[in-house]
């Protein structure tokens, strides 16, 4: 088990230092740089502040300067003070070493567009937002798909099956960008239940969150149909009823406990793709989250703030998915690590 | 979802039965028979049927021009629709909007015909449902056949790939990929790969870009599938038998595997064409995608959710569009899962 995790630690710093590389190189091939003339900078101006972000370096230096400010975890002591350039995103003090020390580690640089800011204060700002928003997806998920796919298959091939199935089908084929417009203009506009868009509120957070989990819900509810028709067709179900268990007890729980294993190991990589794909969401209800600064980051050639975006979210899948793992393995013991 | 027709469960002598009729006729053709007797698999294709002729007769069909501006006709809707939206009263009554019955569903902020823009928009929808397969099924297959036979090294690398391709958030991989293939294109010297490429992107109204994007990221899921299914079949005593008659292995790899291992792939790949449909109106609707005058659903829903509450006609018909076809290949993915593994009928 510890080598197993140890050595996916690892696989996962070799994924993300290939990540990074991709992400850098197309950055860096696209023409045009934060600080362009066409952007009304003069051009002494231009070079001194590339200079001071390092952009005039060649391009292989800055590509290990950035790698290297993120992986390698520094040691500081009582004289640490933040700036722009030393923003670590962990920090874990180490009272041992004296007062102030810490253990600091990702620095993922200041931001090369939003000033006097650092992509790790951004984050810090954003990050939360983009997750509180994904959990309450996730919420909407679970609470509409689990429910939905246990009736249809208790109620196999009958009108709550199907009832409960092609509401399953229609949520996969509302994209967001379909589904949020409507919300608001229903919602919003025509019955002004909710705020149309903003945050900061628990009614600011309804919408987005059911037009980003509603799809989600879908999948959910196909996924614990077909587990709990599969487990209701094994032996230990027809054991159960012939103990002369009630249906209730049979059901809840034999079946369920069982039904319900895979269910649990998507919430996992479920969780990661929604706080991971909430900006369409962000963009049309004006969610502050992390989504905001994507495009226009892109756009502005704004390098860190995109790099450490694609980096920080690559993290989120693959610990994802590496739960799963290890939840699999857990759960069934005759899957071993391999 | 399961056929409404088909009865749950068979006695073995029904079965028999079925096995005596169906013998003579190919597993295709049986398969075939299966996905047309269940009707919302028929409605689905339909749906696509009818989208197909839309796209290839737009010319023929549109009543406009989709890119021609009449301003003085801008957010125009003819009288049912405000009919069904009360709070679109017309400027007779001392409401807002200009009442012009040309416009079947109405004109948008620039004075296009929407009805017009929604038919050629069925042209972008209907080629990226086809173009993300066909990268899937190119580059996908290949990896996964190859990882999943040879196995060994090869195997191990490509699944690592893969795997790394996995790591990188989907959409924010295809928004940088946009990027750079727009910018890197933009204003390069004639003559080179980028111009050429770059010309292109422009002659098809932004397409090419999109399809290339959206090829980029695709291919990865059908690879591990297909790797899956060789793994499966591999050792079965078939292959080995066409071994042993001294089958080459491009032979072995395309008439005796993939054969028999194509209805996974193609139920899979169905299943996943909504997802690229919405990964270019998403595109479009964040200005990536398609370049205007070019209609493309998801950016005729951009510009009408702007003004959604005085004009909800110009978001909500290319929405309806958008929605059926997604719909359509749900059903359609659906029908094919049932059809191609009666096994799965009724088990997701």
């Amino acid at each position: 088990m510890f080598r197993f995790i140890v050595r996916r630690m690892l696989w996962m710093f070799l994924v993300l230092f290939v990540v990074s590389a991709i992400t850098f190189v197309l950055l860096r091939a696209v023409p045009g740089g934060p600080f362009n003339s066409e952007r009304g900078v003069p051009a002494p101006v231009q070079r001194s502040l590339e200079a001071k972000f390092n952009l005039d370096k060649p391009l292989i230096e800055q590509y290990l300067k950035y790698v290297g400010d993120i992986l390698i975890p520094r040691l500081t002591g009582p004289d640490f003070k933040r700036s722009l350039t030393e923003d670590y995103l962990i920090n874990v003090p180490v009272p041992i070493l004296g007062e102030g020390a810490a253990f600091r580690w990702m620095n993922f640089g200041p931001s090369l567009r939003v000033r006097s800011r650092t992509v790790n204060q951004l984050f810090l700002e954003n990050l939360p937002v983009s997750i509180q928003l994904g959990s309450a997806a996730l919420a909407v998920a679970l609470a509409i798909g689990v429910p939905l796919g246990i009736i249809a298959a208790l109620r196999r091939n009958t009108a709550a099956d199907y009832a409960s199935m092609g509401v399953a089908i229609i949520g996969v084929s509302i994209p967001i960008i379909i589904m949020a417009p409507f919300l608001q203009y229903l919602f919003g506009v025509q019955w002004r239940l909710l705020p149309v868009s903003g945050w900061g509120t628990i009614q600011h957070l309804i919408m987005p969150a059911f037009a980003l989990g509603f799809a989600q819900s879908a999948l959910m509810a196909r996924l614990t149909r077909a587990s709990l028709l599969q487990v209701l067709g094994e032996d230990y179900i027809r054991t159960a009823r012939a103990k002369g268990l009630s249906e209730r007890t049979v059901i809840l729980l034999h079946a369920l406990k069982n039904a319900l294993i895979p269910v649990v190991t998507v919430i996992g990589p479920l969780f990661a793709a929604l706080v991971t794909g909430t900006f369409v969401t962000e963009t049309i209800f004006a969610v502050p989250g992390m989504g905001r600064y994507f495009v226009t980051s892109v756009t502005n050639r704004d390098f860190t703030v995109v790099m450490g975006t694609i980096l920080l979210y690559a993290v989120f899948l693959v610990l994802a998915n590496m739960l799963v793992d290890i939840l699999y393995a857990w759960l069934d013991p005759r899957i071993r690590f391999a | 979802m399961t056929s409404t027709t088909h009865k749950p469960s068979l006695t073995a002598a029904e079965i028999a039965q079925l096995d005596e009729r169906r013998r003579g006729e190919s597993l295709w053709m049986s398969a075939w028979k299966r996905l047309i007797r269940n009707r919302l698999a028929v409605i689905g294709l339909v749906i696509i049927g009818l989208n197909i002729l839309m796209a290839v007769f737009a010319p023929q069909i549109a009543p406009r021009e989709y890119q021609k501006q009449i301003l003085t006709d801008k957010n125009s809707a003819p009288e049912w629709v405000t009919t069904i939206f009360p709070n679109m009263l017309p400027t007779e009554k001392g409401g807002y909007v200009q009442i012009n019955n040309d416009y079947l569903l109405g004109a948008d902020n620039l004075g296009r015909d929407l009805l017009s823009r929604i038919i050629y928009g069925a042209r972008i929808s209907l080629l990226v449902a086809f173009v993300g397969p066909l990268f899937a099924v190119l580059i996908g297959t290949t990896v996964g056949m190859a990882a999943g036979y040879f196995g060994g090294r090869l195997d191990n690398l490509l699944m690592r790939i893969v795997d790394i391709m996995y790591a990188f958030p989907t959409l924010l991989f295809i928004i940088l990929l946009m990027t750079f293939f727009r910018f890197s294109t933009a204003t390069p010297e004639p003559g080179t790969l980028a111009f050429a490429l770059g010309d292109l992107d422009r002659r098809t109204g932004g397409m090419l870009f999109v399809f290339i994007g959206i090829g980029m990221t695709s291919w990865m899921q059908m690879a591990r599938l297909v790797r899956g299914q060789v793994l499966s079949v591999r050792e079965q005593e078939y292959v080995q038998a066409a071994r042993a008659t001294g089958a080459t292995t491009p032979r072995i790899m395309l008439s005796h595997i993939l054969p028999n291992i194509l209805g996974p792939l193609i139920v899979a790949e169905t299943l996943t064409i909504p997802t690229y449909i919405s990964y270019e109106a998403f595109l479009s609707f964040i200005g990536l995608g398609v370049q205007q005058p070019t209609p493309s659903w998801g950016s005729m829903i951009a510009d009408g959710a702007r003004q959604i509450a005085s004009y909800p006609n110009q978001a909500l018909f290319p929405a309806l569009a958008l929605f059926l076809i997604m719909f359509a290949f749900n059903f359609l993915g659906d029908g094919l899962r049932d059809a191609l593994d009666p096994r799965m009928r009724g088990v997701d």
